[in-house]
């Protein structure tokens, strides 16, 4: 029984562990969660496209997934590469979601107007450049973008992301692969 | 393509993502550096990752981390519970101030067949308008409240979740629509609600002789005419075992025309959340998180003290007494960890870190 598991010293858990206890129903376990990983839960869904407010949203239905999911957890040691596979699968169905509303909007029909235009950038080197780096990535198909982010920016293993994603290593190699030449093609238009 | 490249350049993109096998690596740290196209590729690929380096990773301060993990644990409290969720804590994202984003004008929707939004951003609600269809539609702000009417035409509304006491409604011709933070569409035409339909999260709609909940995939009127039209409000408080999402639930957090934001009394509900983040106890309880966060417990536990004598009502005293156990816990004192978590438990006996108070007071 986790209840007589009573002086724990202070010493760091494994993420295993810690959901052991929310899978017990112990709330502090999931705030230990939270801190150890909210914040690369929460990039990630940025980086998958959703803009700051529902990328909070999604966080924090990821973490709530993670109450109802606990007893299913494989046992790693690290709980990142669940969690964020969990995030993704939260924005898949977000996307869909949005993509209704915007089939729906689109649906109901008018002409339309001409998309706003351009502000003139004149900000910093910096910002430029991660507006660049950002406008590259919006381009990208999202099982491209998933497997960008999840390898590349979030650094997990080809096997872990093949894992989150349900798919053969050797996809996440080749989505990698086309990922990689669509930005490095979108890196070079942005530049001329 | 005027020549071939290299037939190994493929081996700079697996050397990098650490799939080529021990002696494939070494060929390839053999070749590369008297290859052309493989230097090129290396370099290449080198130069892609810092260019999206340069991608902002977005971190929310100590602050706003704190508050969204306040809410989590409220919302996974109710689910674990198994009790009808406190509905209002789940969305205290509550960034206050700091949460007013200036959303891009047109660059929030990527519809392929663009339709003209405007985004606004107001201390309380984040939301955008799409004009769909000759869309009229005025907006007023009041305390928390936003209020926008549609008069007439097509328009759909992105509410991103609200904060606290902040409350979204679209005024109808004849009727009002209430929500916490969705996607939907509503049609008004003649001075009557023509359709509404949701395609994210859930709606009070409120009409002559309608009044229910739509939730996403939804429209009113149903397309079909025999519709099960939900009762306006029976939400009978289900001590309902743990159901993932219950629907009473959802009507409470939608449909409950949410009373006047929490007294100050009520710390049982998060005032926390709608304290601007600059308010003094805001400020004081951030800087005892930040000792706690450095590991200097000795301090933190001094600042978190201070903090709930001067802010007993204040919602983070409950964390902060918590974390004050933790504290001393942490420095090695057990003792005086397990006297702050009794009063921790006799403060709070139904606290979110009760479990974890318990075990620190040692019964
Ligand atoms: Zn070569």
């Amino acid at each position: 029984m986790m209840a007589a598991q009573r002086m724990n010293p202070p010493a760091p858990a494994t993420d295993a562990a810690l959901l052991a206890r929310v899978r017990d129903g112990d709330l502090g376990a999931l705030g230990e969660l939270y801190d150890r990983h909210a914040e690369s839960v929460r990039r990630v869904l940025a980086r998958l496209g959703l803009r700051p407010g529902d990328a909070d949203d999604l966080t924090q239905a990821t973490f709530l997934d993670v109450v109802r999911a606990a007893a299913s957890y494989d046992g790693r040691d690290s709980a990142r590469p669940w969690l964020v596979g969990m995030a993704v699968m939260r924005a898949r169905r977000h996307r869909r979601s949005i993509t209704r509303w915007a089939a729906h909007l689109v649906s109901v029909g008018r002409e339309p107007s001409p998309p706003a235009a351009a502000t003139p950038e004149a900000a910093l080197d910096r910002q430029q450049q991660a507006q660049r780096a950002q406008r590259a990535l919006d381009a990208l198909a999202p099982k491209k973008r998933e497997v960008f982010v999840l390898v590349v920016l979030e650094g997990l293993s080809g096997e872990e992301v093949a894992t989150t994603l349900g798919v053969p290593v050797a996809t996440v190699w080749t989505r990698l692969h086309y990922a990689r030449r669509e930005l490095r093609d979108a890196l070079s238009r942005g530049e001329r | 393509m005027s020549r071939d490249v290299c037939r190994n350049a493929w081996q700079a993109e697996a050397e990098r993502d650490g799939r080529l096998g021990p002696a494939e690596r070494a060929s390839f740290a053999r070749h590369a550096p008297s290859c052309a196209d493989c230097t090129a590729e290396l370099a290449s690929l080198a130069a892609l990752d810092d260019a999206m380096g340069a991608l902002p990773s977005g971190e929310r301060t100590a602050l706003e981390h704190r508050r969204a993990r306040q809410a989590l644990l409220r919302a996974a409290d109710a689910e674990i519970a198994g009790r009808a969720p406190v509905r209002r804590a789940p969305w205290l994202y509550a960034t206050a101030a700091a949460a007013v984003l200036v959303l891009a004008v047109g660059a929030a929707l990527r519809l392929s067949h663009p339709v003209h939004t405007e985004a606004v951003a107001v201390a309380t609600a984040q939301f955008e308008v799409a004009d769909v269809a000759a869309a009229q539609w005025s907006r007023e702000t009041t305390g928390a409240t936003t209020r926008l009417a549609l008069r007439a035409g097509t328009a759909g509304f992105h509410v991103e979740h609200l904060e606290g006491a902040a409350r979204f409604l679209v005024s109808l011709p004849d009727g009002e629509i209430e929500v916490r933070g969705t996607r939907f569409v509503v049609a008004v035409d003649g001075g009557h609600t023509r359709s509404v339909e949701v395609t994210e999260g859930t709606v009070a709609l409120t009409l002559p002789g309608y009044a229910g909940l739509l939730r996403a995939g939804e429209r009113w009127p149903a397309v079909a005419p025999a519709q099960a039209s939900p009762t306006p409000s029976a939400p009978s408080a289900p001590p309902s075992s743990a159901a993932i999402d219950p629907p009473a639930a959802t009507d409470r957090h939608v449909a409950s025309p949410a009373p006047a934001p929490s007294p100050p009394s009520a710390p049982s509900v998060s005032t926390a959340a709608t304290a601007p983040a600059t308010s003094a106890a805001g400020t004081r309880f951030g800087e005892a998180m930040s000792a706690y966060s450095a590991a200097d417990y000795g301090r933190a536990d001094a600042l978190f003290e201070a903090f709930v004598r001067d802010y007993p009502r204040d919602g983070r005293a409950e964390d902060a007494t918590f974390l004050r156990a933790d504290a001393r816990a942490r420095r090695g004192d057990a003792a005086g960890a397990a006297s702050i978590a009794k009063q921790y438990l006799r403060a709070f006996p139904h606290g979110l870190r009760r479990t974890e108070a318990r075990r620190l007071a040692g019964d």
